[in-house]
C-alpha cells in the first residue's frame, strides 16, 4: 500500500518529468538531472529555509542551553528549563530534523527515479514501461542518452572517468558541512560534529563508488546548491560573506528584577538581547504575536 | 543525551537509506535467451550465468554438460554476465554472445571452449550467422562482422567494429549481401556485407529493440513507438504501417504472409503484411505483457506472456483455445522455439516447458545432473 503511494504519488511523476525534461533538454539526460535537481531544490525550498532558520535559531540559544546545563544537574529539571527555553523562542529541539525528515522521502524516490529512467539493462527497460505514463512524446523518447560530457551516466562511479565524479561527491559534501552552522557551544560534542563532518563526505563520496554517475550528478548538483543555500542563510566568514537573508532569531528570556529569570538563568546583558530581539517581539515568532492579538 | 545519540545515528542511517535506494532501482541482466534445439539435445540457460546441455525425454531431461564448468582450467574463471540471444548451432559448433561483451565458441559435444573474445561492449541481441560469419552489434553502438571459425574481422570491417553512432539492441539480420540492423533512436539501417557501406535508412518513432526478416522482401521493424513497419528489403520503403496498443518488442511468427506479434499490452495481433491498410486481421486480448516471441504449431498460435500464461489461439480467427497458468515460473522473456510438434519455454526461473497445442497442455520438463 506505502509501496503504491510511493510509486503513484512520487516515482511515477518524477521519472516522467525527467523523460520530458529530457526532451526539452536537447535530449540530454544529464540537463535533465540537473534541471530537475534545480526544480525539487526550489520545490522544496520553503522546507529547507525552515530548517535552516531553526538550527540558526538553536544555535543562538547555546549559550543559554550551557546556563542550564551548568545550572541544574537533575536531568528532568535540565530537560524541562530547555523545554521552556525552546518554547519561549518558538523554536523545537527537532525543528531541524523534522524539514529533513520530510524531504527524505523526495530524494529516495528521486535515487531511485534517476536510476530507473537509465536502465541498466534490457530488463530494466522492460521494468521502466511500467512507470511511464502512455504519451507517445514521453514513450518515444525511451531509452534516454545516457552519456554527459563523455561520462556515462549508468556507470558506476568506480568505473574509470566516474572516479571524477567521486571526488566530486566528496568534496562538495565537504564544502557543504563547511558553510553550515554548529548548533552546540559544547565542545566536547563540537569536535564530534567536527569528525562527523570530515567523515559524512568521505562516506559519501565512497558511496558514490557504488552509484551510477547519474545519481552522483544530481548529488552534486544537490550539494553545490545547498551550498549556495547556507551561505545565503549563513553567511560564510573564512571569505567574509555575510547572511544575505535575515534569520528570525531567539530573544533571552525577558529578566526578572532581581536580574535573573524565573527559572534561576542570569539574564543576557543588555546589549546581547538588542541582537537577539526580533521584529515580532521578544521571543516571539509571527504566529505567536497573531494569536496574542485581539 | 538521548536526542543527541539519536540525531548521530539518524545521520549515519541518512545516507545509508539513500545509499539503499540508489541501489534498489537497479535491475540486474539476467537474460533471456531462448533455447537452441538439436534433435533430442536442448542447449539452454538454466541459470543467468550458466548455459546446460539437456537429453531431453518427454517430460524429464538429463544433462549433458554445463559451461563454464569450474572444473574444467580453461573455463574456472569465466563469469558469463547474461545472455540475450538464442545460442547458435553452427558447423559443428555452439556460438554465443554474452552481455559483458564475450564471445564463446563451444564443442556441443562437451561443452570444451575453443574460442573466446572479448569484445567490450555490451551484446544484448545475439548472434546472426551466414555463411560461415556471424554478426552481432553492442548497445554502444559497434556493428561487428566476423568469421565464425576465430572471431577475426571479416575484411573490409574493422576489428574494433564499425560505429553506428546509435545503441543497437537488436540481433542484426545477415543476408548474403546484406547486413540490417536497428537503433534505439528508430533507425532501420540496411548495410552492404561486403564493404559495410550504410545502403538505405528508414526513421522510425521509437526505439527498434528488434527487427525481423520475414522474407526476402520484407523487413519487420517495431519497437517503444508502438507502431509496426513493414519495409522493403530493396529499398527502406515503408509497405506497411500498424498502430499497435503498447510497446512492442518480440520475434513475430510468420506464416501465408501473416504476421503474428504481441505487445506489452497484452494484446497479439495478426498482420497481413500485404495489406497496406494497417489494420489487423484478428486481435486476441490475453491480458498480460507479451515479450516472448509466438510460434506456430499446425493452425495454432502458441503464446507465452510475461506472469507466464501459455495461451493457444487459433490461428484463423484469434479465438481463444486454451490459456494455461504457469504457477511460480518466474517470467516468459524468451522466445518459445519448436521442437517435434510442441513449443519450447524457458522462464526466467530456468525451467523448461513444454506446450502441446493439440492437447492444449503444458508440461514441465524437469532435468538433473547427468552425464
Amino acid at each position: 500500500m506505502i509501496g503504491e503511494i510511493f510509486r503513484l504519488l512520487l516515482m511515477e511523476p518524477m521519472i516522467n518529468i525527467l523523460i520530458v525534461l529530457n526532451n526539452i533538454l536537447f535530449g540530454s539526460f544529464g540537463l535533465a538531472i540537473i534541471a530537475f535537481t534545480i526544480l525539487v531544490k526550489l520545490a522544496t525550498f520553503p522546507l529547507t529555509l525552515r530548517q535552516l532558520h531553526q538550527t540558526r535559531a538553536m544555535q543562538q540559544l547555546q549559550p543559554r542551553v550551557q546556563e542550564i546545563n551548568k545550572k541544574h544537574s537533575d536531568p528532568r529539571r535540565r530537560q524541562e528549563e530547555m523545554m521552556k527555553v525552546y518554547k519561549e523562542a518558538g523554536v523545537h529541539p527537532l525543528g531541524c530534523a523534522v524539514p529533513m525528515l520530510l524531504q527524505l522521502p523526495i530524494l529516495f524516490a528521486l535515487f531511485i527515479s534517476i536510476r530507473r529512467t537509465l536502465p541498466e539493462s534490457p530488463e530494466a527497460l522492460v521494468k521502466l514501461h511500467d512507470y511511464l505514463y502512455p504519451w507517445s512524446w514521453i514513450q518515444n523518447a525511451v531509452p534516454m542518452q545516457d552519456h554527459f560530457l563523455g561520462f556515462d551516466l549508468r556507470a558506476n562511479g568506480g568505473e574509470g572517468l566516474g572516479i571524477i565524479f567521486v571526488v566530486l561527491v566528496g568534496l562538495t559534501s565537504w564544502l557543504q558541512t563547511k558553510t553550515s552552522v554548529t548548533v552546540t557551544t559544547d565542545e566536547r560534542v563540537k569536535q564530534q560534529q567536527k569528525m562527523m563532518g570530515l567523515m559524512m563526505p568521505v562516506m559519501f563520496a565512497w558511496f558514490a563508488l557504488t552509484f551510477p554517475i547519474g545519481v552522483a550528478l544530481y548529488w552534486v548538483v544537490s550539494s553545490i546548491i545547498a551550498i549556495g543555500q547556507n551561505i545565503l542563510i549563513y553567511g560564510f566568514e573564512p571569505l567574509g560573506i555575510n547572511p544575505i537573508v535575515n534569520v528570525r532569531t531567539p530573544a533571552p528570556p525577558p529578566p526578572t528584577p532581581a536580574g535573573a529569570s524565573r527559572s534561576g538563568t542570569p539574564a543576557q546583558p543588555a546589549q546581547s538581547a538588542r541582537e537577539l530581539r526580533t521584529a515580532n517581539g521578544p521571543g516571539r515568532s509571527k504566529r505567536q504575536n497573531r494569536r496574542r492579538r485581539p | 543525551m538521548n536526542i543527541r545519540r539519536a540525531l548521530a545515528v539518524g545521520l549515519f542511517l541518512i545516507p545509508l537509506a539513500l545509499a539503499t535506494a540508489a541501489c534498489g532501482g537497479i535491475t540486474r541482466p539476467s537474460g533471456w535467451a531462448s533455447p537452441a534445439v538439436d534433435g533430442s539435445t536442448a542447449y539452454l540457460f538454466e541459470k543467468k550465468d550458466r548455459l546446460t546441455s539437456l537429453n531431453l525425454q518427454d517430460s524429464t531431461a538429463t544433462s549433458n554438460w554445463a559451461f563454464p564448468d569450474d572444473q574444467k582450467e580453461d573455463q574456472k574463471d569465466i563469469k558469463l554476465e547474461a545472455v540475450y540471444g538464442q545460442p547458435l548451432l553452427e558447423s559443428g559448433s555452439l556460438y554465443i554472445g554474452s552481455y559483458g561483451g564475450e564471445l564463446f565458441q563451444l564443442d556441443p559435444k562437451n561443452g570444451d571452449l575453443k574460442l573466446t573474445r572479448d569484445i567490450g561492449g555490451h551484446i544484448a541481441g545475439g548472434l546472426a550467422f551466414e555463411g560461415g560469419q556471424f554478426a552481432f552489434a553492442t548497445t554502444e553502438g559497434k556493428l561487428y562482422l566476423v568469421n565464425g571459425g576465430d572471431f577475426t574481422p571479416v575484411t573490409g570491417w574493422d576489428s574494433g567494429g564499425k560505429s553506428v553512432g546509435e545503441g543497437i539492441w537488436t540481433r542484426p539480420v545477415l543476408t548474403k549481401d546484406r547486413l540490417y540492423i536497428a537503433t534505439m533512436k528508430g533507425n532501420v539501417i540496411a548495410l552492404d556485407r561486403a564493404s559495410g557501406q550504410e545502403i538505405w535508412r528508414f526513421k522510425a518513432s521509437g526505439a527498434i529493440p528488434s527487427i525481423t526478416l520475414l522474407d526476402d522482401g520484407h523487413l519487420f521493424a517495431a519497437g517503444l513507438g508502438k507502431k509496426v513497419y513493414i519495409l522493403d528489403t530493396a529499398n527502406g520503403n515503408k509497405l506497411t504501417e500498424f498502430a499497435a496498443d503498447d510497446w512492442v518488442w518480440n520475434t513475430p511468427a510468420f506464416k501465408d504472409g501473416t504476421a503474428y506479434f504481441g505487445d506489452f499490452s497484452g494484446n497479439v495481433y495478426a498482420l497481413d503484411i500485404t495489406n497496406t491498410s494497417g489494420t489487423a486481421k484478428w486481435v486476441y486480448k490475453g491480458g498480460a505483457k507479451v515479450k516472448a516471441g509466438p510460434v506456430i504449431i499446425d493452425d495454432v498460435l502458441v503464446v507465452a506472456d510475461r506472469t507466464p500464461v501459455v495461451h493457444f489461439v487459433k490461428l484463423a480467427d484469434g479465438a481463444a483455445l486454451n490459456t494455461v497458468p504457469l504457477e511460480g515460473a518466474g517470467a516468459a522473456n524468451a522466445d518459445l522455439v519448436v521442437r517435434n510438434g510442441t513449443a519450447l519455454l524457458v522462464t526466467t526461473s530456468g525451467r523448461l516447458f513444454s506446450a502441446d497445442p493439440k492437447a492444449g497442455r503444458v508440461t514441465e520438463i524437469t532435468f538433473g545432473g547427468g552425464g
